[in-house]
């Protein structure tokens, strides 16, 4: 059982290298409000986004320059969208979706990627719990795409866009209610009755359809490019869990962004990061459509395992353990 | 915070203070944390007639931009009595000398604390605002500001709780009241780290001896971890209890905050 602990707490009686913590030589604390499984991890309950190359977010234009776009990410830190990086055109306020080139050490973010987000709006919600509203491979976010008939695209940064199409004002409420919740059990059927009552039909995490092109057994609805790296929670069929991903968070969430819909609307693009020149490197390049069924089950894309030995973020993995 | 000399009667007959206090007790306190929407932490702290709210920003980009260090985050509290919180001087808005003094030191207490290095070229913006005076808002302040940044989950070293000590009619007495601060011998506002008891802060308002500023340590420690307890309990109940933000600010005597049930 977890149990929630503060800033200062008393987490090991000996110095422990884990995230969130510190130590002063003799013992281990806690630095921020967060749940302590039994195997003395920490998961954060609340805290700012730590950007991480390679996470796809969702962020605003704060800033047009004749070198590209100034983004707000909801981080401590603004992004920087070069016109070198993109074709697109884009005017203060635009949402974008965009995955983080490098983050350097004074926090400068380059991004890249672009891609605009149109008839939708921005909600929301703290950094900590994006995990929890993907849900086990998806299941929470597109069943509340599937609900609504919205289209969801979840960066990692805790804004979430939501399409204008479908019942957003109801998806707004789903979203706000997982962040509310979110450090509580049980929560993928607590929102499926709160959105059965709210549409007036069944809605079960377990019968959203797949999406046609792709009957992939992880695959979400609607959902793109959702091999790998993308399933929160590690829980791969593959068994290429852990191991392989030695960057902070554990379980490979390399592209931040779970795309979901309402499907049909989708059916035919292209995945996004689609104009990656190195397909071999980046997971993107292996994500489109005709591919995404074989390659659901083990994805360990080249050249990207063997960097960065830091400890495992912890919050994926544990939040999504007490999901069901 | 003039240490006035005056004839007023601090103790009454049965030996307890004016507010019918042992020397060594504390006033009511009640703590809910999270009771801004739109901060990404903050805290209300209801400290016998003290009403302090407390939100914390960031971090955030620090303007103006030569504020900022490329090393870490900036803390930036800002200490500010509402025109309304009480009578006589503090009744004007805005900063004043004093309310200066008290934004930079709660600020370098929080410096303590705060683990900033995670976040260069950033501020954390602490605004907390009195609502009602009575006596020990500093402490008061710093208490809400503690649980806002802790609320926020800004990376934190410690806990803080804070509380005061004073020299009424020759005794050390805990928490003074406005009256015992105004007419009393001495003031002595100090916090202290939950982890091992540090002295974060400590001013001194009229004299004490020696011995007198050991005790008078010695019983504010005593009484922060009182203080610490309250604050980790708001914080659990942030947790415990999801609910939206809907706070009484008047409490009626014994009432304690009863966030709404979940429906």
């Amino acid at each position: 059982m977890s149990r929630i602990v503060f800033p200062g707490e008393v987490i090991a009686e000996k110095p422990v290298r884990a995230s969130y913590t510190y130590t002063d030589g003799e013992k281990t604390y806690a630095t921020v409000i967060s749940l302590m499984s039994d195997d003395g991890k920490l998961v954060p309950l609340e805290g700012p986004y730590e950007p991480l190359a390679e996470d796809v977010v969702i962020g605003f234009v704060s800033d047009v320059r004749f070198a590209g776009f100034t983004l707000d990410l909801g981080a401590p830190f603004t992004g920087f969208l070069s016109s070198r990086d993109t074709r697109i055109v884009l005017a203060l306020g635009d949402i974008v979706q965009v995955r983080i080139l490098n983050v350097d050490e004074v926090k400068t973010i380059d991004l890249g990627d672009g891609r605009k987000l149109e008839n939708g709006a921005i909600e929301k919600i703290s950094p900590v719990k994006v995990p929890r509203l993907i849900g086990k491979r998806n299941s929470m976010i597109n069943m509340i795409a599937h609900a609504t008939g919205c289209q969801i695209i979840v960066g990692r940064n805790g804004y979430i866009f939501v399409s204008h199409t479908g019942n957003h004002a109801l998806a707004r409420q789903a979203i706000t209610f997982v962040a509310a919740h979110a450090h509580t059990s049980g929560l993928t059927d607590r929102v499926a009755a709160m959105l059965s009552e709210a549409c007036g039909r069944p809605i079960s995490p377990d019968v959203v359809p797949a999406p046609a092109p792709a009957p992939a057994p992880s695959g979400g609805y609607g959902y793109f490019g959702g091999s790998g790296g993308r399933e929160y929670g590690g829980r791969r069929e593959g068994g290429s869990r852990g191991g392989h991903d030695s960057r902070r968070r554990e379980g490979g969430y390399r592209e931040g962004g779970s795309r979901s819909s309402s499907g049909s609307q989708d059916g035919g693009r292209r995945p996004f990061g689609h104009r990656r020149e190195n397909p071999g490197e980046g997971s993107n390049a292996q994500h489109s459509d005709q591919n995404k069924a074989q390659n659901t089950d083990n994805q360990t894309p080249a050249g990207q395992g063997q960097e960065n030995p830091s400890p495992p973020r912890a919050n994926d993995q544990t939040n999504e353990g007490q999901s069901q | 915070m003039s240490s006035k000399t005056s004839k007023v009667a601090l103790t009454r007959d049965d030996g307890k203070r004016l507010d019918g206090r042992a020397d060594d007790e504390l006033r009511p306190i009640s703590i809910e944390a999270h009771v801004l929407n739109d901060a990404d932490g903050s805290a209300l702290v209801i400290w016998g007639k003290n009403k302090v709210v407390a939100g914390v920003f960031g971090p955030r980009e620090c303007v103006p931009r030569h504020d900022q260090s490329p090393y870490r985050a900036v803390l930036r509290c800002r200490y500010n009595m509402a025109p309304f919180c009480s009578l006589e001087e503090h009744g004007r808005s805005g900063p004043s000398r004093r309310s200066q003094e008290l934004s930079k030191v709660i600020s370098e207490a929080f410096e303590n604390v705060v683990i900033a290095e995670s976040y260069p070229k950033t501020a954390i913006d602490v605004y907390i605002d009195i609502l009602q005076s009575d006596g020990g808002t500093r402490c008061a302040a710093l208490t809400a500001a503690a649980v806002a940044l802790a609320d926020a989950g800004i990376p934190m070293k410690d806990m803080l709780s804070a509380v005061a000590v004073g020299k009424v009619e020759g005794r050390l007495v805990l928490d003074l009241s406005k009256e015992e601060d105004n007419f009393g011998q001495s003031d002595n506002p100090m916090a202290f780290a939950s982890r091992n008891g540090e002295v974060l802060l400590y001013q001194m308002d009229g004299l004490l001896t020696r011995e007198e500023v050991k005790a008078g340590i010695e019983m504010g420690h005593k009484a922060s971890r009182e203080v610490l307890k309250l604050q980790l309990d708001a914080l659990a109940r942030v947790y415990e209890q999801p609910h939206e933000t809907t706070v009484p600010l008047q409490l009626a005597p014994g009432q304690k905050f009863a966030p709404p049930q979940p429906a």
